[in-house]
């Protein structure tokens, strides 16, 4: 009975999938037998360097890989149903109903030469076949729900003539205005200033409580993740290397990727006299055309070993729910 | 709106006014002059000429008398022609040319914009290749070449279509191909340029992301951003078109001012020359004047500004 509720509680589960680009210079495993699963109305982190394979797990969800990019293999199921299985139309469907997305810079991310009217009611005339004034007074309501004042007059305006901040408003509105089972937010705060960061994510947990949203945050900042998310997945040249919830991150975080990444974090409190430099994690990330032999994270790790460099770690649980990829800690 | 319009008459009537300048000062620099035939012709006679049509007066007056007569709708008379008068000479022709061309650009845009957007949108597949193949082999014809082709083709061997002139509609057909796939081509490839580069920009994914169907992102949201550069394009290329072509013209026996653009030079005939160029440099100025609009409604991060 128990079991059955948490399969029940479970939005996204993502088994080996396997996603490769197909490039000149060789293949490039952009995921390597990938494992995630996000409950319902949670907050997953997903954490990493750039290429590391964050934003390709998005697509993946969203089935929208890039040329010339391609999931080789695995299972992705949303609601308990495989979206690998579903075709062209049965997957527009679901990015229009189900699952949203907004973007890292929200100044490309909206088209230049169609008003955010136009823009944010395309979906609900298409989709869930409402007419253009009632698509357009639903459009009015979410863009005030996002904080946008005096909507009408927004709608008619083109992305250029807002501020960076009130675009990824109106990408918010957008992407909220299907309340959709699963919000992919891919570094949504990246592109904005400070001040705007902070208020953006208010927004964000504030419709995520409202809709009851999962949301996907994908980001390279620590300081998002700890601020709103429940559980944290790192990644790692395509895999993920550790997993935990978020305070278990931050207490006590295993995987010395993890703990490189912890200890990278510019301290407002250290002592400026000494001069110190930031701590960097030595090495470079490996190419995803040449992986090594076993873990990839060998070259750059301190508690490196003969074993580390015959196999690949596999997840073991160190608690409940803190899996780790690695031999030594 | 009003504004720019004023200031850009203004802008294309001073430049005419250079335009006309420059072309009065290289006529007269190049060597020859109207009435300089094989045999040598009397002095006397010569004189004569030169003080009828007022070449014997200084050039800088010349050119005042022009230009004063040019804003009276008299563009003077030809020198080869006696009798005919540059206005007459552009009234008959020019309607002749601009039909061609306007054929002939309907066919490039019909023919172009698909090809291209259908390239980009299956790059690198059989259907690009195909498309790619034609227009390279589209642009690597000279027009030329193509003409006598096409009358061999369909004109002399098929007996489908007439082999010259500008009459019947079916005489339009082949003058049209053979001016218009060269340009054709050239807004394929403009196209699927332009295409590939906006379907991969960030707005796209997104409305992928949205669920709406590749039909609605490609022409709803794609077309109009890769179109921008292509409407640029347009501009001075339609003003080319619309004014004939001497090679089509010729080929074809049609009447139109195309190959007035080069005999009139031959001939050193000072009127037609200044004419005809006149009116291309016109064309370009309110085709650029067009396209500045039809960008600003185009692009609504463009604004005209006064």
């Amino acid at each position: 009975m128990k079991q059955d509720n948490q399969k029940d509680n479970l939005l996204v589960d993502i088994r080996d999938l396997n996603v490769a680009f197909f490039l000149r210079q060789g293949v490039a495993r952009a995921l390597a037998n990938l494992n995630l699963q996000i409950k319902r109305g949670e907050t997953l982190g997903l954490v990493g360097e750039s290429g590391c394979g964050k934003s390709v797990t998005s697509l993946a969800i969203m089935q929208l890989i890039p040329e010339p990019g391609k999931i080789m293999s695995g299972e992705i199921h949303f609601n308990g149903e495989d979206l690998m299985k579903k075709n062209r139309k049965q997957m527009r469907k679901v990015r229009a109903n189900s699952i949203s997305m907004i973007f890292q810079d929200p100044t490309s991310a909206l088209n230049p030469v169609l008003t955010i009217g136009d823009q944010l009611t395309d979906t609900m005339i298409v989709h869930q076949k409402m007419g253009r004034k009632a698509a357009r007074e639903k459009a009015e309501f979410h863009l005030n729900e996002v904080g946008i004042s005096n909507p009408g007059r927004q709608l008619k305006q083109y992305p250029h003539e807002l501020s960076g901040g009130m675009k990824q408003r109106v990408m918010i509105a957008m992407a909220l205005s299907s309340e959709p089972d699963l919000l992919i937010a891919d570094e949504p705060t990246t592109a904005l200033d400070v001040t705007i960061q902070a208020q953006i994510l208010d927004l964000m947990l504030d419709l995520q409580q409202k809709y009851n949203t999962a949301i996907l945050m994908i980001t390279h900042d620590l300081g998002v993740i700890a601020e709103v998310t429940d559980r944290v997945a790192v990644m790692y040249a395509g895999k993920i290397v550790e997993q935990t919830d978020v305070k278990t991150l931050f207490k006590e975080a295993l995987h010395p990727y993890t703990n490189g990444l912890m200890k990278a974090i510019p301290s407002a409190v250290a002592d400026l006299a000494d001069h110190e430099k930031l701590y960097t994690i030595p090495g470079n990330v490996p190419t995803l055309l040449e992986l090594p032999h076993g873990c990839y994270f060998q070259k750059r790790c301190h508690l490196v070993s003969e074993e580390c460099r015959s196999r690949h770690p596999e997840f073991t649980e160190r608690s409940a729910g803190h899996l780790v990829r690695c031999f030594h800690v | 709106m009003g504004n720019f319009l004023i200031r850009r008459f203004f802008n294309g009537i001073l430049s005419l006014l250079v335009v006309a300048l420059i072309i009065f000062v290289l006529l007269r620099a190049i060597p020859g002059g109207p009435f300089d035939t094989e045999k040598a012709v009397q002095p006397e006679v010569l004189k004569n000429l030169e003080a009828y049509y007022g070449l014997d007066k200084p050039a800088w007056k010349q050119f005042l008398i022009y230009i004063a007569n040019a804003v009276r709708g008299d563009l003077g008379v030809s020198y080869s022609q006696l009798g005919y008068s540059v206005m007459d000479l552009i009234k008959d022709k020019l309607p002749v040319s601009v039909e061609l061309g306007f054929y002939a650009m309907l066919l490039a845009f019909v023919m172009g914009i698909p090809l291209g957007v259908l390239a980009a949108y299956y790059h690198n597949t059989v259907i690009d290749y195909v498309s790619s193949f034609l227009a390279i082999l589209g642009r690597s014809i000279p027009n030329m070449a193509l003409a006598p082709l096409l009358i061999i083709i369909f004109g002399l061997t098929l007996r489908w279509l007439p082999v010259a002139r500008w009459s019947t509609p079916d005489s339009k057909i082949l003058p049209t191909i053979a001016l218009g796939l060269a340009i054709a081509a050239a807004i394929t490839r403009l196209t699927r340029a332009s295409m590939l580069q906006v379907i991969r920009d960030d707005y796209i994914r997104t409305a992928r992301a949205r669920g709406l169907s590749e039909k609605r992102v490609i022409f709803k949201y794609a077309l109009r951003n890769a179109l921008l550069p292509v409407l640029s394009y347009s501009g001075p290329l339609i003003a080319a078109v619309l004014t004939g072509s001497l090679v089509i013209e010729t080929i074809f026996a049609i009447p139109g001012i195309g190959r007035y653009f080069v005999i009139s030079i031959t001939n050193r005939d000072y009127p037609v020359v200044m004419g005809v160029y006149l009116v291309y440099g016109a064309f370009i100025i309110v085709m650029n004047i067009i396209v500045d609009i039809l960008y600003a409604w185009a692009d609504p991060r463009i604004r005209l500004t006064k």
